[in-house]
């Protein structure tokens, strides 16, 4: 039986360290969120629906962070549901929030359809690249947080440190390593897996997908200027590749060098 | 020994259907060796799973989930439904050895009847009547 007394969260990060030593290996950062119901009702005390929907993919918006509790039923969807009608008048002020809440619902309900087939691909890629393309391990160098992309690094750093990342880093991210750096979507995705305190395959394999273009119309990617936008320049400010970054150009420019 | 509670990643809330329905029932989660291997985890996710943990009333194991669940002794395994497919062999092989009561989790949306998956799009042209009106 393991131990469930405990005087501060480092003594119980230096007792689970002991014990689970291969997962220690990998990573021994202990996440700055703290599990657990109290600090998820919290969160959902917090959450504001009108606010979300207008700020959400705004790397500084008013976005819940209740998806690790989420993913681990902590809270469950209902909740986050019925707390988010709470809060507004108008069950459509709340339409937002409860929408990105029903990808939650709808990639389980396919993860119930296709099993251990959300690790292959669910349709063909529309790159016009054909799969031998992409690379089918991570660059260590991504992996190590270092491309020289201070947007990049940046997010591997606090994926690695807190488990969490918004998701339109996570888009970011993803569309990076599979279009921009032409490496297989699973690769992006056991990384991702790996670290995020909400990991879960459905979610995770399945948002992947969707940017890789094996689960959707077309690939998803972004330019600079779009990061910049939403991260209000946090990144590109001290990038010294501003200016002849990866990310540089018109979509149609960028669809040009990274499509056929 | 009569019913667990079987916790397992999905189902950690003090109010899930299992505790609800057999509030008397001792639980037991058990960080499962495979699963830590397989998804990679790193301590973090322990630790925040330890820590939700910790605010439930059970106990806490790691090593093989079959076999340290078989060893309570449990006349009868009670948990809560989940897609992963991990889980579904959790509960095959148990079911080979104990009986195991499996309640729906909480459903986000009460709808009935088939739904078209191929898109987010018209799961949500089915779903959002419901929820909105």
């Amino acid at each position: 039986m393991m131990r469930r007394d405990f005087g501060s969260r480092e003594e119980l990060a230096a007792y689970l360290e002991g014990e689970f030593r291969e997962a220690a290996g990998r990573d021994s950062q202990v996440s700055p969120i703290v599990g657990g119901r109290k600090q998820a009702e919290r969160l959902l005390a917090r959450i504001d629906p009108p606010r979300y929907a207008a700020s959400r993919n705004y790397l500084d918006g008013n976005v819940s962070r209740l998806s690790p509790y989420l993913r681990h039923g902590v809270v469950t969807l209902r909740q986050a549901t019925e707390t988010a009608f709470s809060k507004v008048k108008d069950r459509m002020q709340a339409a937002k929030f409860v929408t990105e809440l029903a990808w939650r619902d709808y990639w389980q309900r396919l993860y119930a359809a296709m099993g251990r087939g959300v690790w292959e691909d669910r349709e063909e890629l529309k790159t016009g690249l054909p799969p031998g393309a992409y690379a089918k391990e991570l660059p260590g160098d991504i992996a190590e947080g270092r491309t020289g992309l201070v947007c990049i690094d940046a997010f591997v750093g606090e994926l690695r440190e807190t488990g969490y990342l918004h998701n339109h880093a996570r888009m970011w991210f993803a569309a990076y390593v599979v279009h921009f750096r032409r490496v297989r979507w699973q690769a992006g995705a056991k990384f991702f897996l790996s670290h995020l305190l909400d990991g879960d395959v459905a979610s995770n394999h399945l948002s992947w997908q969707w940017v890789a273009s094996t689960f959707s119309h077309k690939p998803y990617f972004h330019n600079r200027e779009n990061l910049e936008k939403y991260t209000d320049g946090r990144y590109c400010r001290v990038c010294p590749l501003k200016g002849k970054c990866d990310f540089e150009g018109s979509y149609e420019m960028l669809e040009e060098k990274l499509f056929r | 020994m009569s019913e667990l509670i079987w916790l397992h990643p999905d189902c950690l809330a003090a109010d899930n259907p299992a505790f609800q329905k057999y509030p008397q029932a001792k639980a037991l989660f058990v960080f499962d060796e495979a699963e830590i291997a397989s998804e990679q985890w790193t301590l973090k996710r322990i630790v925040f799973l330890y820590e939700t943990l910790l605010e439930l009333e059970c106990d806490i194991e790691r090593g093989d989930a079959v076999e340290k669940l078989l060893a309570t002794g449990a006349s009868k395994l009670v948990t809560v439904a989940s897609v992963s497919p991990r889980f579904l062999e959790l509960v095959t092989k148990l079911k080979a050895s104990v009986e195991v009561e499996i309640l729906p989790a909480v459903a986000f949306v009460d709808y009935r009847g088939s739904l078209d998956l191929k898109r987010f799009s018209r799961y949500w042209k089915r779903v959002e009547p419901v929820l909105f009106g």
